[in-house]
């Protein structure tokens, strides 16, 4: 079994680029089934269904959408070998940039849109950083010039990521994509993950809806970068 | 233009093993075979209707090595399929170095996406299935992605920028991207500012730029930075620059050209055209000798319109 975690802001065209993907792996007769994570609600395995392949959706509701994904990674991986798959992929919601939920055999694809802008790839965090592959999309609503900068940005951030321009309406950079997950070797043993999640345990976690600072305990950072734990 | 050159160059003069290593030696062997090379030139050079001078030699190689690849001589065009899935009817087409060809059809048509498969070297992976060969061979995968050994520059339509960022310190990041000088940002400002009206400030934001400066900037950024080999342009009359001096700018020595455009002139200007219909490449029209006296006319009226054009610009009365 090959897993494959695709993570990136909403909006950034995971989904369409994951669909153009998933078509090229059946036509190189792999057997590709797709776990879309998601907060409160999606419509996306509606559209991956329509590509006949087995879909799974999972609503992280209160817990973190990126924790979630990681404590399901086995039950994930159970789902994708019953319903005879050879390759997992998960989609994650990816929100808060602070996780990567990238375990460290899977193939780890960072999805980026262009037009946020050449600062973006700095902004990324680990999602970016402990990437395998970049998947830069919406180039075509930039010129050349500002695609190369991008990408320039991208090494500046993840020296070692392979970068795959693509565009989630017409298909490009996908075929590109499907050919590395193909080449990608398959999970074995147990996986760690490789990048710590964020620290913080605090008062908001468990339900605290009160404002104003006396009201929180926990691990917590100050706006100057003052870090303490308060509590008993 | 010693580098458009040296494909042929090196093979007069013998091959050369190790270019990365070897740049002294490489570059004396060069100036020795560009001689040579502007000799073969001046036997097969050949007068297009346009009245460039392309040249019709075409080197088949046998083995592929990057250094071919960096200066390359013929880039082939191999059919695909129309917006139906129906097959181009133009199997093939070959662009020679130093060759302008024009890319014609009404909006919709597939011409974009035309330039789209040569940008990216195509090879069948695309929608139109549609393959590009350099020098008759699939260029490397490095190629087609590291800016820094990139033989295609672009000029799209989508001239808007969207980067938070200074025009100096943009394209000071871009030479980078390109492994260039960093320096030569100057020199693109100061061209794009002969190319628009109203100057270009170093230090302004980029999203500020109107259309117009944007697309100077890139015309400028093309001939300094992006400098390769083959040149994709979009559609540059609506760009509200100087469109035969940026196409000048542009199509230097010895480069191939491939401009997609409506104008009539830059249309003739080529010396072949494709011609595209719902998705497909239809036919391969060469200029004719009555088209380049046409071509002479419009190039009158054209100079006509651009004169009345700054007059009315500048806020002056057309006499």
């Amino acid at each position: 079994m090959k897993m494959v975690v695709v993570a990136g802001t909403p909006g950034s065209g995971k989904t369409s680029v994951l669909m153009h993907a998933v078509k090229d792996l059946k036509k190189a007769e792999l057997n590709p089934a797709l776990v879309k994570i998601d907060c409160m609600w999606t419509e996306d395995d509606i559209r991956f269904k329509r590509l006949g392949v087995p879909v799974a959706v999972g609503l992280s509701r209160d817990m973190c959408p990126d924790h979630y994904a990681i404590y399901n990674v086995d039950d994930m991986l159970q789902w994708a070998e019953d319903q005879g798959a050879d390759i997992l992929l998960n989609e994650t919601a990816g929100l808060c940039l602070r996780c990567a939920p990238y375990p460290d055999k899977a193939l780890a694809v960072c999805v980026i849109d262009v037009t946020t802008g050449p600062n973006s790839p700095l902004k990324v965090g680990p999602l970016l950083t402990t990437a395998d592959a970049a998947v830069m999309t919406k180039g075509d609503l930039v010129s050349q010039a500002e695609r190369e900068v991008f990408r320039e940005r991208i090494l500046e951030a993840n020296s070692r990521c392979r970068i795959i321009e693509a565009n989630g309406l017409s298909g490009k950079g996908s075929a590109e994509l499907a050919e590395l997950i193909r080449s990608w070797p398959d999970i074995s043993g147990e996986m760690v993950l490789r990048h710590n999640p964020p620290l913080a345990i605090c008062t908001l976690c468990t339900g605290e809806l009160r404002v104003s600072k006396e009201r929180h305990q926990g691990m917590l950072r100050h706006l100057d970068g003052f870090m303490e734990y308060s509590g008993e | 233009m010693s580098q458009m050159t040296s494909p042929i160059a090196s093979r007069i003069a013998g091959p050369i093993t190790n270019k990365l290593t070897n740049q002294a030696a490489n570059q004396a062997a060069n100036q020795a075979a560009n001689q040579a090379a502007k000799q073969a030139v001046a036997v097969n050079q050949a007068v297009n209707p346009a009245g460039k001078q392309a040249v019709s030699v075409h080197i088949i190689t046998d083995h592929i090595v990057a250094d071919e690849f960096a200066r390359p001589l013929t880039l082939t065009v191999i059919g695909g399929v129309d917006k139906d899935g129906n097959a181009d009817d133009v199997d093939e087409v070959e662009i020679m170095r130093g060759e302008i060809i024009g890319i014609v059809g009404p909006t919709g048509s597939g011409k974009s996406t035309l330039i789209a498969d040569i940008e990216q070297f195509a090879v069948g992976d695309t929608p139109s299935g549609r393959k590009i060969l350099i020098n008759g061979h699939v260029p490397e995968n490095e190629l087609r992605t590291d800016p820094r050994k990139k033989l295609v520059a672009q000029l799209s339509q989508n001239m808007h920028f969207l980067a938070d960022m200074s025009v100096v310190e943009f394209l000071k990041m871009h030479a980078k991207s390109r492994g260039k000088d960093p320096d030569l940002a100057e020199k693109v400002i100061l061209l794009a500012n002969t190319l628009t009206g109203e100057p270009i400030n170093p230090a302004h934001q980029l999203t500020i730029l109107s259309g117009g400066q944007s697309r100077a900037l890139m015309t400028a950024d093309i001939a300094v930075i992006s400098d390769s080999p083959i040149v994709l342009i979009d559609e540059i009359e609506n760009a509200g620059i100087k469109k035969q001096e940026a196409l000048r700018l542009l199509s230097g020595e010895g480069k191939i050209v491939v401009v997609v455009t409506h104008d009539p002139m830059l249309a003739l200007m080529a010396s072949r055209r494709i011609v595209m219909k719902n998705g497909g490449m239809t036919k391969v029209i060469s200029t004719s000798e009555e088209e380049q006296r046409v071509f002479k006319d419009i190039e009158k009226v054209d100079g006509w319109l651009t004169g009345l054009r700054e007059t009315i610009r500048q806020g002056e009365v057309v006499a």
